[in-house]
């Protein structure tokens, strides 16, 4: 921050005599100095001294006369105000009463418009499909999750003996290894073996330990 | 209680009252009213006290005592004499009804300067949707007829008009803290809890507002301060 920046920014606060006395003999020895910031000063003074005689102005027609009349008038409507009944207590409550209607009406058109829609992906079944070497082929059918414990593609070509039918590329060195382990979600239907040509070919239970999605 | 003491007030009001303005009293006021509204060593909470307590003439000493600054900072928001007249009636009634739920731990004016304010804000909303730019809407009124200026005078008119003038492009947040400080040399301190906002955000709005009311200033002027700074 430059000082004219902060001398510019103390400027209001500076014509309105706000400042506390060691930033106001700043201001004071910069202007001194700057003529930029002097201007600045200036014409902030000139429209905040305008502004100031706006007090001493008159309105059109004001004096103690109608200041007079002003005090009777205000008497005059508090005593009205006074001798207005209080509220019945269903005249109280008329806000209240008609907030809660509104709400209560709300809600019923909701549940009577409303459409469930689709559920969300992550409560649907699995999506039954097959997975296996790029270019290979097709492995034996496999429930993918649409929700659960994410799994980690690995690297097919660092473990010895397994290559990928497109060689070393991205689409051929890694695939969604394996599912083999882990628990069958209740309630999942089984997929069905054999989904595509050449599916299915080693015959492999889903899911079953030890076995890769792979046909290695 | 209290509806039957203002009752009375209303009828010693309009009746001209046994203590009314025959004896010069200043506004026309009852004597003892009068005398309550001047007395300074009773305050104003003493005054709401003694009102609460349903003695008549304590609440028409507060509007004699808060009166004029009332409407003087309704007329400078609003800027048309009988909007803010309006303002100061309807924050009085509005005082009265809720002078039941008044916390004596805090300042009396304050609270009562808070209500003229929001009154005064939502005039000057409403007076701006609805201002159809006739001769008659513009702030500050038409000058007194009563008075027969001279070239001095004159100028000085048309200063005054110029600064409506420029008032009247403020937002409203700016236009209040401007005439609370500059016009009626409130405090910040003074002013925030009267807008209802801290004192922080009372002191950025009048540091904005200066320079918002500066730049209007000299575009409408054609003043670019060439004089320098007296301070």
């Amino acid at each position: 921050m430059t000082p004219c920046t902060r001398i510019l920014s103390w400027l209001p606060a500076f014509v309105g005599d706000e400042l506390d006395v060691a930033a106001a003999a700043t201001v004071r020895q910069h202007l001194r100095d700057c003529v930029d910031c002097r201007r600045q000063a200036a014409s902030l003074q000139q429209a905040r001294n305008a502004l100031q005689r706006l007090a001493a102005a008159p309105a059109p027609g004001v004096d103690e006369a109608w200041f007079a009349s002003l005090q009777q008038d205000v008497v005059a409507a508090v005593a009205r105000q006074a001798e207005r009944p209080a509220p019945r207590w269903w005249e109280a409550m008329r806000w209240p009463v008609s907030v809660a209607a509104a709400a209560a009406l709300f809600s019923c058109g909701w549940w009577l418009v409303r459409d469930d829609g689709p559920e969300s992906l992550l409560q649907r079944p699995p999506l039954v499909t097959t997975v296996g070497h790029a270019g290979a082929s097709l492995g034996p059918a496999k429930a993918v999750p649409w929700s659960g414990e994410r799994l980690q593609m690995q690297p097919l070509g660092d473990e010895g003996g397994v290559e990928s039918g497109f060689g070393p590329g991205m689409m051929g060195r890694y695939q969604l290894r394996t599912l083999e382990g882990r628990e069958w979600p209740a309630g999942w239907p089984l997929p069905e073996a054999g989904l595509g040509a050449g599916a299915g070919a080693a015959g492999e239970t889903p899911l079953a330990p030890g076995r890769s999605t792979h046909g290695r | 209680m209290i509806q039957k003491s203002i009752s009375q007030l209303s009828a010693a009001a309009s009746d001209g009252g046994p203590d009314s303005s025959p004896s010069g009293l200043p506004g026309g006021l009852p004597r003892a009213v009068a005398d309550l509204a001047a007395a300074g060593g009773i305050s104003d909470a003493e005054l709401v006290r003694r009102t609460l307590a349903g003695q008549q003439d304590p609440f028409a000493a507060l509007v004699a005592r808060y009166q004029k600054r009332a409407f003087w900072i309704a007329y400078h928001v609003v800027g048309r004499v009988e909007d803010a007249r309006d303002v100061a009636q309807e924050a009085f009634v509005r005082l009265f009804r809720s002078l039941a739920k008044y916390d004596f731990s805090r300042s009396f004016y304050t609270w009562f300067y808070r209500i003229v304010m929001n009154l005064a804000i939502d005039s000057l909303r409403k007076l701006r949707s609805a201002r159809a730019g006739s001769l008659d809407d513009l702030p500050g009124g038409l000058a007194d007829e009563r008075e027969e200026p001279g070239s001095a005078a004159i100028e000085q008119q048309e200063q005054h008009g110029q600064v409506w003038a420029v008032l009247e492009k403020l937002d409203a947040k700016f236009r209040a803290v401007l005439v609370l400080r500059d016009i009626h040399g409130m405090s910040c301190r003074e002013i925030a809890p009267i807008l209802g906002v801290t004192h922080a955000t009372a002191r950025w709005r009048l540091h904005r507002g200066r320079q918002v009311f500066r730049d209007h200033w000299e575009r409408l002027t054609g003043n670019g301060g060439a004089q320098g700074v007296e301070r």
